[in-house]
């Protein structure tokens, strides 16, 4: 970070910043599993708080936690667990069961040596000793008793609203700020990291966390839109929607406003080869671009691998309508993600915004001729993050007037901006 | 020898593989007076 600030010094002069601000995805960010009572209600809203926070689930369970669960988060070794179960006023004897089995994971084992000089952060900080943290996302009647089984066993344990306390409800935006500072606490205590925490200033964001909160204020200007970021090994897509009226009166899943997925196997680098086979084995690229292409080939290559993950990223993101048949004849309903009330299909990390053909992906990405997925409109206006600026706006929001970030994001998508940044 | 310049905020993005600051001014109540808003990369 240092020679970072080095470099752009020299270009500067030297600075003297009022605040230090940070995001992080070193090493491929916030670890976490999520454990719910059942997989379409608790255990789903768990898994919505975690990713819309910037999290990675690596695993997730539904129900009482058995032995062989204990070894699979064990091997996750995530930072952070988010123990659910349970709308208030309903079932108790799941996640307290659930929080008396995570006191018998072993984390010791699956850590890598705390030494080792490529071992990434969050193994660092297993290695150290340090057991992830838990958070206490359930039914509040056993939150106490939860809470004293897993301080007992030396978790350090933080609590927040119950993620899904009534049927049909979702309240994940609390849980967001609670798995936020639970990132901070982590990565600063990471043996090679504690520096950090004396140069920054204030939060420490999982950049993906950022760009859905630089999202969601965007939105407040722009109405409802959807963020595609595409990186070397994922794709993220953040969509900030109440969907549209007339699939609200069918939706038959509860949906958050704001909403993050992320898609593992779409990259331009790591996950390249993976992409490469979802393109029509015509069109197929006989080589993959390096992580940075220097090449007119491999530039045009990485450009085709961006356009599949976009388009596919998006498709995945969206929901869809289905047909039920009844007695009284087929019904129409509406299952997960409504986009097609988005009026801005915005494109932002490296592959969009600096590979030729980014905006012709986000049209790509768009509803054509109708069918039954709930994408974007084709007439939605695409537009690129073209200062690359999205998440460090996230980062900004805490700390200044969000007229003032949102004017840096509406400058840099060429829209609306009504002063000139440098 | 040029004082240090007063800004805002400088902002890192720490990815595993590379780091970025960006540094930025015009931003608070009392930077704004000066000016638009300025980003350095």
């Amino acid at each position: 970070m240092n020679a970072a600030r080095a470099q752009l010094e020299e270009r500067s002069g030297a600075l003297w910043p009022r605040h230090f601000l940070a995001t992080s995805s070193a090493a491929g960010g916030l670890r976490m599993t999520v454990h719910g009572l059942t997989a379409k209600m608790t255990a789903m809203a768990a898994r919505e708080a975690a990713l819309g926070a910037g999290g990675v689930v690596e695993y997730q369970t539904a129900g009482k936690l058995r032995r062989h669960d204990l070894k699979a988060i064990a091997a996750a070794r995530p930072n952070v667990i988010m123990l659910a179960g349970g709308v208030e006023g309903g079932d108790v004897e799941t996640v307290l069961h659930n929080a008396e089995m995570l006191t018998q994971v072993d984390f010791a084992t699956a850590a890598a040596p705390p030494d080792a000089a490529q071992t990434p952060i969050q193994d660092r900080v297993l290695a150290a000793g340090r057991k992830p943290m838990i958070i206490y996302a359930g039914n509040s009647a056993v939150c106490d008793e939860s809470c004293e089984i897993l301080t007992e066993a030396g978790f350090h344990v933080r609590v927040t609203t119950n993620v899904y306390p009534g049927i049909d409800q979702l309240d994940i935006v609390p849980a967001r700020t609670v798995i936020h500072d639970a990132f901070e606490d982590h990565i600063i205590h990471a043996p090679g990291m504690e520096r950090i925490g004396e140069l920054v200033t204030g939060n420490i964001l999982p950049t993906p966390g950022a760009v859905l909160l630089a999202a969601e204020t965007l939105a407040e200007t722009l109405g409802d839109l959807v963020v595609i970021d595409v990186g070397g090994a994922t794709t993220d897509v953040h969509s900030v929607t109440d969907g549209s009226i007339e699939y609200n009166a069918i939706q038959t899943e509860p949906q958050p406003h704001s909403k993050r997925t992320v898609e593992g196997d779409l990259g331009t680098f790591v996950s390249a080869e993976h992409v490469n086979e979802l393109i029509d084995e015509r069109q197929r690229p006989q080589h993959l671009p390096p992580a940075i292409p220097r090449t007119d080939e491999d530039r045009l290559i990485a450009e085709q691998l961006a356009h599949t993950a976009t388009v596919t990223g998006v498709y995945r993101h969206a929901g869809q309508l289905a047909y039920l048949y009844t007695p009284t004849g087929r019904q129409t309903v509406a299952r997960g993600r409504d986009l097609t009330a988005c009026r801005h299909v915005i494109g932002t990390g490296g592959a969009l915004t600096r590979l030729p053909g980014g905006l012709e992906a986000l049209r790509a990405a768009c509803a054509r001729n109708g069918g039954d997925r709930l994408l974007p409109s084709a007439d939605a206006t695409v537009v690129l993050d073209n200062d690359y600026i999205f998440a460090v706006c996230g980062a900004l929001l805490g700390h200044f007037d969000a007229e003032g970030v949102v004017q840096l994001m509406l400058h840099s998508i060429g829209v609306l901006a009504s002063s000139d940044a440098s | 020898m040029t004082p240090p310049r007063d800004i805002d905020v400088l902002v890192a993005e720490i990815g595993s593989t590379t780091t970025v600051v960006s540094a930025f001014d015009g931003l608070s109540d009392e930077s704004r007076n000066a000016g638009a808003t300025s980003r350095w990369a």
